[in-house]
């Protein structure tokens, strides 16, 4: 149905219609009490900016086209990214619609656009196909504006209610990501974007950081706006992020005075590893900061790890199929296909190189920090021994505690006779 | 084949053009990432690399090429700069040239790699430029790293003639041809106001005649400071304090950027920059760093606290050029490990910029004689004073126990209490003020913390009628001193003590004068009739009217020397600062005695008291210190022997002492 008659329906149903119910929407910073009407579905269309399947739509329009919900084959699309959102998920929402109805109210604004309830009426639109019933009905409250009218409010209505505080749990994580950056494309600054999210400003500023960091990472590859291509990647970029932030703002623990470059080069020895898929302990022995963890942190250990990294991938690289190559050769294929493709091959021939360099880091790692290791644990040792209370019973009553007492004497004693010998020789 | 990229500076559009074989740099993908994330440049022309810089802030064109030049050398480009981009960066380009002949220089000298031929004729300049001095070697060393370094530090110990050698190296570089690109024709000293004095005697000494000087502080007015930053018949020598930088740097900037002004730029007490969190001193100094024809930076603690105090002065002496190559918050962290494994290399880092000459250096080379340490005199207190004292100390250390964490506000607190404590330990009529007279902080309570009526009263009725028992002590001791021909400083910590001290000598015929915080400081618009300096001159001079002084260490432990005319010491009470306990015992302990000089130091103790721990904490803290201190290196004086760090140690110890004698007792 195109916008006008939407419009047209919606105004006459709103004019004949007894509402089901009323219920409270918070629109333009007020509570309000509005009527909920039962919609046929046909009156109404799905927000493609839905906040659950940002990534799969932009990654879409990249390729393809832009997305038009009005038209058949477009909704088709969106109902199959809605669906694989969250299979499992569905699968129940499904079920509850089918034996009780529809519990949660949505909203649709004054031109038929779904702001709150997209996965609902895609799935009341399911139903009523498997089971050849029309019209189906979706219960919303209609809006007075609509999304041409009021971007902005509009688009605070629908985030938040749709990423609010415990919606969001269920959403794919890089969504939140490209939500955060689609509102501050339309000028929301992070404070209102907080509210709307049910976060802290600090949390925003963080993901929004994070999202430029995969933009980063994307453009470096040329993926740029194959959001999909991020996919099980999203772990690596907070922790890199938070790696990153810290050696510019100089709370890494690194010992030596790594220049600004060094953090380049840093990043692109990490978006490398990002791409093979590596992640947990072995992503984090690259940057983490911390005096004993990673090898960014010592100089020659990194200095080696970055140059055999550098030298070695560089020239796979070199030799790696352009993506207007890959083009050429399957002219039809979906690009978030080929990338992906072209990423497991690449993943493929790097991936003795990677790995072997890690772990020969990672010896070189243990070998320094068990040098360091005596004066660690001696510390260690002192700072437990101060803890004990000497003025309670169970201290001074206890012979076990006395004997221990002894050993422990005897033992600092060798360790005294050691170190004399050690060094008289 | 290295590839080369020419560079081209676009002062109208603010950015820097690289181009040639842009290709290797853009097919670099670490190359690519660093011009992407840091330098925010243009890639996307195939003739032309663009880097922008913000022209409004000063500075960053050269920051930016210094981080293109950087780049170049890091990923083995040669870069070919264009003529009008030269003459642009003309400044930037000759500094960086000077610095790389300089560090290789200054380490030559530091690594005892010198050029013979042009000591030997460095020394012969001297002997016409300086006629009056004559230089031990090692100071004559120093003096020569400092004019051929032209930046640099000397972090010598107090008493090792950092001035005179200050003024040797300018003696030489004033002496060179007007032509000469280190040509230097003034001296512009930036340092504490008890610094002033010493800076125009020592010309003295050195030249043979009087100073040509304008001292930039104190009673100074505004118009004259003025006037003298911008005449070009400004004096040969300035002195300024470092808040006076503050306030004039504007007309400071212009004056060390006049067409005429060679200046030499010192920093004297440096360590009084070291805030490296945005101190105004600090800014303000630094600000100016890049107008000096020549940078020295003088103080025997670089490092009061940890290596990061280093940061700011080594800044100043070659603004930019990174010496240290660590990070702020890595000398941080190395401050709190003492086996830190990156410290050897910061001081590698730093060792060719700075000359060091230690206390054992002056006994060994330059015929400093051993001071004599004297057994300290330990005074009984009068009746009502022991009572008054043992009543407090017990209720305090009572206080002191129950109340072990000496942090935060809490400390305050406990502080508070000390000093109520050595206060009793010398005079009990001290008890009656508040405490704010000693220690100036907000946070700091009044209160004496004794709510005893009986014993308010004794403190209120005390001092009427009597002398503190160390006052006669001391009286006997500095009549004995002054009979026998000698002259003698007198170091008290509370100002009333200093002044009722003053008093009871002056009733037995004994004159003094005192050198503490409000005693004016000499300036050169209409003198006080008796300034700091004036009663430092007449002191020292052999027919002085008066043979004492009482001062305290707060106002004056640094910058001046007594040790010509005073060689005796006497120390009615101290505190817990084994700082400015060391700088005190410095001032009559200095080069220029004769090896056969007997230097005393005399303690008065209250018997039982809070000064018998003082006297032995501050004798382990002086042997710590003076162990760091005295090594080859860049001494760091470890945050535990900062005074209010290490606040629970002394408590420790008091109450160690405390319990010892009340078990004693019984």
């Amino acid at each position: 149905m195109e916008r006008t008659q939407r419009i047209k329906g919606l105004e006459t149903l709103k004019a004949n219609q007894t509402p089901y119910k009323h219920d409270d929407v918070i629109y333009r910073g007020e509570k309000k009490l509005l009527p909920v009407y039962e919609i046929p579905l046909d009156y109404l269309i799905y927000n493609k900016h839905n906040g659950r399947i940002l990534s799969m739509v932009k990654s879409f329009e990249r390729q393809f086209r832009s997305l038009n919900p009005e038209l058949a084959e477009d909704k088709k699309v969106i109902e199959h990214f809605l669906w694989e959102s969250k299979p499992d998920r569905n699968k129940t929402t499904l079920y509850d619609l089918k034996e009780y109805g529809q519990k949660k109210i949505g909203i649709v604004t004054k031109d038929g656009i779904i702001i709150d309830g997209n996965r609902r009426a895609s799935l009341l639109n399911r139903i009523g196909r498997e089971e050849n019933a029309s019209p189906m009905y979706f219960k919303a409250v209609i809006l007075d504006d609509t999304l041409e009218d009021n971007p902005k409010e509009i688009m605070r209505l629908e985030t938040t209610y749709q990423m609010g505080e415990d919606e969001k749990l269920d959403y794919n994580p890089i969504e939140k990501y490209l939500k955060c950056k689609d509102l501050k494309a339309i000028d929301f600054q992070p404070g209102e974007i907080a509210k709307m999210m049910g976060e802290n400003v600090s949390r925003i500023s963080e993901w929004l950081n994070i999202m430029e960091l995969m933009d980063n990472y994307l453009d470096e590859l040329g993926y740029n706006g194959i959001y999909t291509r991020l996919d099980k990647r999203e772990g690596q970029f907070v922790d890199l992020n938070k790696y990153l932030n810290k050696y510019e703002n100089g709370t890494g623990l690194a010992d030596w005075a790594y220049k600004k470059s060094d953090i380049s080069d840093l990043k692109a020895v990490c978006f490398d590893y990002i791409r093979a898929n590596y992640e947990g302990k072995e992503f984090r022995a690259i940057a983490l900061p911390s005096k004993k963890e990673s090898f960014f942190c010592k100089q020659k250990l990194w200095d080696k790890f970055r140059d055999n990294h550098f030298n070695n991938i560089d020239l796979v690289n070199n030799e790696e199929y352009t993506i207007d190559e890959l083009r050429v050769k399957e002219p039809d294929g979906d690009l978030s296909e080929i990338l992906k493709v072209r990423d497991d091959d690449w993943t493929n021939k790097v991936k003795g190189l990677l790995k072997g360099n890690l772990n020969k880091s990672q010896r070189v790692l243990d070998d320094i920090n068990e040098e360091n290791a005596p004066l660690e644990l001696l510390k260690r040792a002192k700072g437990t021994l101060e803890l004990i209370k000497t003025d309670m019973e169970a201290f001074y009553a206890d012979k076990d505690v006395l004997s221990l007492v002894k050993e422990i004497n005897s033992l600092t004693w060798d360790f005294q006779q050691i170190i004399k010998q050690k060094n008289k020789e | 084949m290295t590839p080369s990229i020419k560079i081209n500076v676009d002062d109208e559009a603010g950015n820097f053009q690289l181009s040639g074989e842009i290709t290797f740099l853009k097919s670099n993908r670490r190359a690519r990432f660093f011009m992407n994330d840091y330098l925010n440049a243009d890639l996307s022309s195939n003739e032309m690399i663009t880097i922008p810089y913000i022209k409004d802030v000063e500075d960053d064109k050269e920051k930016v090429m210094a981080q293109i030049q950087d780049m170049f050398v890091k990923f083995g480009i040669s870069e070919v700069l264009t003529e009008s981009s030269k003459k642009i960066l003309s400044e930037f380009l000759e500094e960086k040239e000077r610095f790389e002949e300089f560090s290789i220089k200054a380490k030559k000298i530091w690594d005892n790699d010198l050029d013979r031929n042009e000591f030997a004729n460095f020394i012969e300049v001297l002997k016409k430029e300086l006629p009056n001095r004559t230089l031990y070697d090692l100071q004559l060393l120093a003096a020569y790293h400092l004019t051929f370094s032209q930046n640099a530090c000397n972090f010598s110990v107090p008493g090792a003639g950092k001035t005179s050698v200050v003024y040797a190296a300018y003696a030489y570089l004033r002496s060179l041809p007007k032509d000469h690109k280190k040509y230097i024709n003034r001296l512009f000293v930036i340092g504490p106001l008890s610094s002033f004095g010493p800076w125009k005697d020592e010309y003295k000494e050195c030249f043979g005649e009087e100073a040509n000087v304008q001292v930039l502080s104190g009673g100074v007015s505004r118009e004259e400071r003025v006037r003298h930053l911008l005449s070009p018949y400004s004096t040969e020598i300035t002195l300024i304090s470092y808040q006076g930088v503050a306030s004039h740097l504007e007309d400071i900037i212009s004056y060390l950027h006049r067409h005429e002004n060679k200046v030499m730029v010192v920093l004297d007490e440096a360590h009084k920059i070291k805030n490296t969190e945005g101190g105004l001193w600090a800014q303000s100094v630094l600000s100016i760093a890049k107008y000096c024809k020549a940078r020295i930076v003088l103080t025997g603690t670089p490092m009061p606290n940890g290596y990061e105090d280093i940061y700011n002065l080594y800044n100043f002496i070659w603004p930019g050029k990174d010496i240290i190559n660590f990070h702020l918050y890595q000398l941080k962290e190395m401050s709190q490990a003492i086996f830190d494994k990156r410290i050897p290399q910061l001081i590698e880092n730093l060792s060719p910029f700075f000359i060091r000459i230690t206390k054992k250096d002056l006994k060994k080379h330059m015929g400093l004689p051993e001071a004599i340490e004297n057994e300290p005199f330990i005074v009984e207190m009068n009746e009502s004073q022991r009572y008054i004292y043992d009543y407090i100390e017990k209720n305090y250390l009572d206080y002191f126990q129950v109340n072990d964490t000496y942090q935060g506000p809490q400390s305050n607190l406990v502080y508070a209490r000390l000093i109520r404590l050595m206060q009793a330990a010398t005079n009990p009529a001290l008890l009656r003020k508040p405490i704010e007279e000693y220690y100036h902080e907000k946070e700091i309570s009044s209160e004496l913390f004794i709510d005893d009526s009986g014993i308010i009263s004794k403190i209120l009725n005390y001092g009427a009628k009597e002398v503190p028992s160390k006052f006669e002590h001391v009286a006997r001791l500095t009549k004995k001193i002054i009979d026998e021909g000698g002259k003698v400083i007198i170091w008290g910590i509370f100002i009333q003590n200093i002044r009722d001290l003053k008093e009871y000598l002056f009733k037995l015929g004994l004159d003094a004068r005192l050198l503490i915080g409000e005693t004016p400081v000499e300036t050169d618009s209409g003198y006080e009739e008796e300034t700091r300096e004036s009663i430092i001159r007449e002191f020292n001079s052999s027919n002085s009217s008066f043979n004492i002084i009482i001062a305290n260490p707060f106002a004056v432990a640094e910058s001046i020397s007594l040790h010509k005319a005073c060689h005796n010491a006497i120390y009615l009470e101290r505190n817990f600062n084994a700082a400015s306990f060391i700088q005190s015992k410095d001032r009559i302990h200095r080069v220029g005695l004769k090896p056969d000089d007997k230097i005393n130091y005399y303690y008065f103790l209250s018997k039982n008291s809070i000064d018998g721990t003082i006297h032995s904490r501050l004798k382990e803290k002086e042997q710590r210190m003076l162990e760091i201190i005295e090594s080859r290196e860049i001494p760091l004086i470890d945050m535990n022997m900062d005074y209010k760090e290490d606040l629970s140690n002394d408590i420790k110890a008091l109450i160690r002492d405390y319990v010892g004698r009340a078990a004693e007792n019984k």
